[in-house]
């Protein structure tokens, strides 16, 4: 995604979803009241207002494009716009790894998963001279025993336990 | 009075005074760590309540609430980055009193102000709130309506930046509401056939998500990771409260001014302490006889910021517990935590369970005194734990944002839930949507629609007694107000960037 054009898209999406709100409220079933206004009432509204608040952000953001560009053109070329944004593969492994995690909890129980996320989360988060796979699969066991018998034992609340339980 | 001092009692255990001790060390230390959110700390510590008697579990909350909004100004002095929005101000003065060698006189200060500011709240709280739950018992739909739409407006406040961008995360707040049984009539909608849904989005998994989840997905992001894992501390030295009886005399009025101010910042719904530290910073620099010298790190600068984002705790809880609309993001886990305990805050909450609110009033200044103790004594060790590398403590905070969310209902479904405002939240983050005019459209919509619908009915159809309703009417007179009031300033805010860009080029 670059930087320069995040509030077209986000406009975008905006108009986008207020068109579906709309649409989606007419499926809304009620039975028939003598008042005027229904459980479809403030959906559409919000829909309306929404478009709106859509449109204003993409013209918004258009108009400060074209302002940007005025200026590129004028001086020189903002470094920091040309630069590319950084491919974030680690938010994507972190978005995968955390999908799993929740997955697999209710078949393994929260303490085999809990390691090896918090484990292979580590791994992630860090950079390779600061990699250091003993220590931080020792941290990882620990805390999740330690989370576990924590929120099981002293404050009482209901964890999945899984094949362990 | 009498009730205060049954409250006093009923906190006099020791269970809960460890409990709310333990709540305002661990607030500090939340507080203090960059990156960590107050809202996050007691997102993360509500499912432990679970278990707790509701005095218990909301004493706990509160400590961590309040332990919570002082830590911010130890990370935003000694690492010079605000370690909560709350602190954000004081950062102007602090970081140069630390340049100057003066660390330690900047700590005595902030922690002291931030006392007093959190003790003078609690007691605005204490006498008000009984007297405006009084006034609200009489409220109706009508009245209710045109409060909720009033607070709506306060997402201008909110929205940071662009008014557009708030208004639209706000819309989207008032949109999730919407999913789960409609009100009056009961038909489901918007559940995509998920039965899990009928009930609607649940605030807790939804808050944890937004305020806690999404932050290991925006880490991840980050680059230079390597060099922000260690921070620098800086070193200081602290004698007695670090500064004179002279000092401190001349602060009064500076002090007072921002703890009316934080106070009432609080209590408007919506609004918060990261609002409140920097109105109070502008008003501070703008009623001094010495407005030149701000930012050359003197005290007024960090009086006022810390002693008006304390103040700002006891005012949030005011709407909280006499209206049931939270006062800021914080608040609005409070609140989940008084549904858990099946306990709905309102004016009815005053004649229902009066033991229970008058504990709060206690518990609220029990912690501001714990808060100053344990800030004096256990600076050292909180430095120390500002340390600890983030690729460790956000996986883990990850965890407990997964035990939080499942406990809420013992159901994986809520876990999910979490998973994607976590998503929600850092797609928010990253296109420069505010999250807290979310929660508040979140909160406010059902509120506004219920009694939108009530109203409607019980007047068979007439929008009239909207109008006529004096309370009712006074509150859509403000609303229009502020209305109007941030479309003028939006306008002269787009012509003078305008003019800016123009001038720049030109």
């Amino acid at each position: 995604m670059d930087i320069k054009h995040r509030d077209i898209y986000s406009g975008s999406f905006v108009l986008l979803f207020a068109v579906i709100l709309f649409t989606a409220s007419f499926r809304i079933q009620e039975l028939m009241t003598e008042v005027k206004i229904g459980a479809d009432f403030l959906p559409k509204i919000t829909a309306v207002i929404l478009a709106i608040l859509g449109v204003t952000l993409i013209f918004q953001g258009k108009k400060d494009l074209k302002m940007k560009k005025n200026l590129d053109t004028q001086k020189t070329q903002n470094v920091l716009d040309d630069k590319k944004e950084n491919k974030d593969y680690a938010t994507i492994i972190t978005l995968f790894l955390l999908i799993g995690y929740v997955a697999l909890m209710e078949i393994l129980g929260f303490i085999i998963t809990t390691t090896v996320y918090l484990f292979l989360q580590f791994f992630v988060l860090t950079s390779r001279t600061q990699r250091k796979p003993l220590k931080l699969a020792i941290i990882a066991i620990l805390i999740s025993v330690l989370v576990f018998y924590l929120f099981t034992v002293v404050f009482k609340i209901m964890i999945p336990s899984g094949i362990l339980g | 009075m009498e009730m205060l001092l049954a409250g006093f009692a009923s906190i006099f255990t020791v269970k809960t005074i460890m409990y709310i001790l333990g709540g305002v060390v661990i607030g500090i230390i939340v507080g203090a760590i960059p990156g960590m959110t107050v809202t996050m700390g007691v997102a993360l510590f509500l499912p432990i309540t679970f278990g707790m008697s509701p005095i218990l579990g909301l004493s706990l909350l509160i400590a961590l609430y309040i332990g919570g909004t002082s830590g911010g100004l130890i990370s935003a002095l000694l690492l010079k980055i605000p370690g909560t929005p709350a602190s954000i101000a004081t950062t102007f003065d602090g970081s140069v009193m630390v340049e100057k060698g003066e660390a330690g006189k900047a700590l005595g200060v902030g922690i002291v102000f931030s006392f007093i500011g959190g003790l003078f709240s609690a007691i605005v709280l204490a006498f008000i709130s009984p007297f405006l739950a009084k006034i609200a018992l009489k409220f109706g739909p009508y009245e209710y309506f045109s409060i909720a739409l009033f607070s709506l407006t306060m997402i201008a406040g909110l929205s940071s930046g662009s008014l557009v961008k708030g208004l639209i995360a706000g819309m989207f707040g008032i949109t999730m509401g919407f999913v789960g049984t409609a009100p009056i009539t009961g038909f489901p909608r918007f559940t995509f056939g998920f039965y899990e849904l009928d009930a609607g989005i649940n605030l807790l998994p939804a808050l944890i998500g937004l305020f806690a989840g999404a932050q290991i997905l925006e880490y991840a992001g980050e680059k230079n990771k390597d060099n922000s894992n260690k921070a620098q501390v800086v070193d200081y030295k602290i004698k007695g409260f670090g500064f004179s009886m002279k000092e401190f005399i001349s602060q009064i009025g500076n002090a007072f001014r921002s703890a009316v101010l934080g106070t009432g910042i609080g209590i408007l719904p919506g609004l918060g302490a990261s609002v409140a530290n920097i109105a109070a910073y502008g008003a501070a620099q703008k009623y001094s006889k010495y407005p030149e010298k701000f930012g050359t790190g003197i005290i007024d600068g960090i009086v006022a910021p810390e002693t008006a984002n304390n103040a700002s705790t006891g005012g949030a809880l005011v709407p909280l517990l006499t209206l049931g609309i939270p006062g800021d993001n914080t608040t609005a886990i409070l609140l989940a935590g008084f549904m858990i305990h099946g306990i709905s805050p309102g004016p009815l909450l005053f004649t229902n369970h009066g033991d229970l609110v008058y504990a709060i009033f206690a518990a609220v200044i029990v912690a501001n005194i714990f808060m100053i103790i344990a800030a004096f004594a256990g600076m050292r060790g909180f430095v120390r734990i500002l340390t600890v590398p983030k690729y460790i403590l956000l996986p883990v905070v990850m965890a407990f944002c997964v035990i939080g969310s499942f406990g809420v209902n013992n159901r994986m479904f809520d876990v999910w839930t979490m998973l994607a405002f976590g998503v929600i939240g850092y797609l928010m983050g990253k296109f420069g949507f505010g999250k807290a005019p979310l929660i508040l459209g979140f909160i406010l919509g059902p509120i506004l629609e219920v009694n939108l619908r009530r109203g409607l009915m019980q007047s068979q159809g007439s929008y009239a007694p909207f109008l006529t309703e004096p309370i009712s009417a006074i509150f859509l007179v403000i609303t229009v107000i502020v209305v109007v009031m941030n479309v003028i300033s939006e306008v002269k805010k787009a012509r003078k960037r305008k003019e800016d860009i123009i001038g720049s080029v030109v």
